[in-house]
């Protein structure tokens, strides 16, 4: 573990840079550029939001705003946007730095840290926009807002753990990242983010329980709609330990498969 | 390397050194000397993505290379560059060499391994066929190459010492190599600029249908100095008999510099051994030039100087 920071210390340069190198690369070239960081994610809030806003406004009682379910939906996309691009892009990571990994000595620790910051990065600029957009449609900003960084810690920690693991299975069985968009869809819908936990049938929604996304998504709506403290802190330090747990068992793993992986690569 | 083609060159180089492990400061120290290196001007920082695969490879080259590293390893990368710089190269390489770094390069290109390396491998579907001196090792992979059904390669020892290589199917060989000085007498040592004669016998064991003597000088290296067959000339004999004695004779003014050379000579049909090989014999004649009569001069070549000053 020790050595593992240490490598990353002294890689710090080649991250940062990696991290704006990645940024700049994907919109080089393109009119709008970093806006399109942003601009995606709010598309598909506006597109939710045309199609439910008549159906899922009645289920936010007292919220006192007529955009409420606006701010519901960008509160749980932000949750989840960040959890699904860590989750796809850790899983792809070994598989598109096959050659790197092959002809170059460097912490392959640096990899996933490169991805995860990358991936900040992002949600960070669409928290932003949201802060802004919520005050355009008169939704004050709160002090509950203090536990942002809480929340995006873990919810960042959780994906890269599911994801380093993911993405050192689809080295060996390419399977996995095809499974996974799959997965990921079902997942999306099984959380309450377009929709309220309230409007599901009881059965279902005890089942909902174990679905850490649903306690992480809550989370963020407390904090961004109610503007409260997250009511569901076991739930929220139940997903903390396990991505603990997964971070610890995916860097063991990754640690042991590393020799194999460059082979199959 | 894999260079990001939206990056300019100066991004990627910053990248890529980071990716070896170099902090931002000393990056910062070299960055100057990359760019100098390189010499692809403007496009330093202009995207990658405009790059000819000669001007990467410079900036790859030039950043690989920035700081002196304990180990080098080049796999065949420098083929790509222009003639200009892969004397740019391989001055460096050689820099390095002095200060100790280990060099470890694959190539097919001879004169590389020859002119950089101390020890070569030679690697034939995976295993490991010769280790040893470069020139001996270039002799057998020149065999080898032309190496076919009924073919031999022979490697015995040469009484100079070093290994001969002895490859071919055998059709013709040459019998006897002599180096004649002007009263005819087989010599071993000649001055520089005397005049010799190459004698060499050649016999056919089976009718050949064309027969070309190629004999090449080679250096003390095995580097190549002069070469030539009759092919070239056009003197390539056409339907010869089995059993025929032939007798080459090759006058050549001895305009070499001091040293140890030595001859290899090629029976073949065209004008190279990879068609037919009937006989490829390395160091089939080992002789010594020395400086006898000249003003002291360095290098392979004699090129007779006439130097005139004038002062006023």
């Amino acid at each position: 573990m020790k050595e593992i920071l240490a490598a990353i210390w002294s890689y710090r340069h080649f991250i940062v840079s990696s991290i704006k190198n990645d940024l700049r690369a994907r919109f080089a070239r393109s009119k709008l550029g970093a806006l399109w960081m942003i601009l995606q994610p709010l598309a598909q809030v506006a597109i939710y939001a045309l199609v439910m806003a008549r159906i899922m406004a009645a289920k936010l009682p007292g919220i006192d705003n007529r955009y409420a379910y606006v701010i519901y939906l960008m509160a749980g996309m932000i949750a989840w946007s960040l959890f699904a691009e860590v989750v796809t892009r850790s899983m792809a990571m070994f598989v598109d730095s096959g050659n790197l990994m092959k002809k170059m000595a460097f912490p392959r620790v640096c990899l996933p840290i490169i991805i995860g910051g990358s991936c900040l990065v992002n949600n960070l600029l669409l928290l932003l926009t949201a802060a802004g957009l919520f005050l355009v449609l008169g939704q004050p900003l709160s002090l509950a807002m203090l536990w942002l960084p809480v929340l995006i810690g873990i919810n960042l920690a959780f994906a890269l753990g599911i994801g380093l693991i993911l993405g050192v299975l689809n080295v060996f069985v390419r399977d996995v990242a095809q499974v996974m968009t799959v997965v990921l869809q079902l997942w999306f819908w099984f959380t309450p983010i377009v929709y309220m936990a309230s409007i599901l049938p009881d059965g279902l929604r005890a089942v909902l329980e174990f679905n850490p996304m649903m306690h992480m998504a809550v989370a963020f709506q407390d904090v961004l709609l109610y503007r409260r403290i997250p009511h569901d802190i076991l739930g929220l330090g139940i997903i903390a330990v396990a991505a603990i747990i997964l971070l610890l068992f995916s860097l063991t793993l990754f640690r042991r498969a590393s020799p194999e992986m460059v082979d199959v690569l | 390397m894999g260079f990001s083609p939206e990056l300019s060159g100066r991004e990627n180089v910053y990248h890529s050194a980071g990716l070896m492990g170099f902090s931002r400061q000393a990056i910062d120290s070299v960055i100057g000397d990359i760019e100098t290196f390189a010499e692809i001007g403007e496009y330093f920082d202009e995207p990658a993505r405009t790059y000819s695969t000669g001007m990467q490879m410079r900036v790859a080259f030039s950043v690989a290379t920035a700081f002196r590293p304990d180990i080098l390893i080049v796999d065949e990368a420098l083929s790509v560059g222009d003639s200009y710089f892969q004397h740019k190269c391989f001055k460096r390489i050689r820099e390095f060499r002095e200060l100790g770094t280990s060099l470890l390069i694959v190539s097919h290109d001879a004169g590389a391994v020859q002119n950089l390396c101390d020890r070569a491998l030679l690697l034939e579907g995976g295993a490991l066929i010769k280790d040893g001196d470069p020139a001996e090792v270039m002799d057998l992979y020149n065999a080898l190459i032309a190496e076919r059904e009924n073919s031999t390669v022979k490697v015995t020892e040469h009484q100079s010492g070093r290994k001969q290589t002895i490859s071919g199917t055998g059709e013709a060989r040459v019998e006897e190599i002599q180096l004649l000085n002007s009263d005819g007498q087989p010599i071993e040592f000649a001055g520089v600029g005397e005049s010799v004669t190459l004698r060499v016998a050649v016999a056919t064991t089976v009718d050949v249908p064309r027969l070309v003597l190629g004999y090449m000088i080679k250096d003390r290296l095995g580097q190549p100095v002069f070469g030539t067959n009759t092919h070239f000339t056009g003197q390539a004999i056409e339907l010869v008999k089995a059993g025929q004695q032939i007798e080459f004779r090759i006058a050549f003014p001895m305009n070499f510099g001091p040293g140890s050379y030595s001859i290899s000579t090629a029976l073949v049909s065209t004008d190279t051994h990879l068609v037919n090989n009937y006989e490829w014999r390395d160091l089939a004649l080992v002789f010594t030039v020395s400086n006898m009569s000249h003003a002291k001069f360095i290098g392979s070549a004699w090129v007779p100087p006439d130097i005139r000053i004038e002062m006023s």
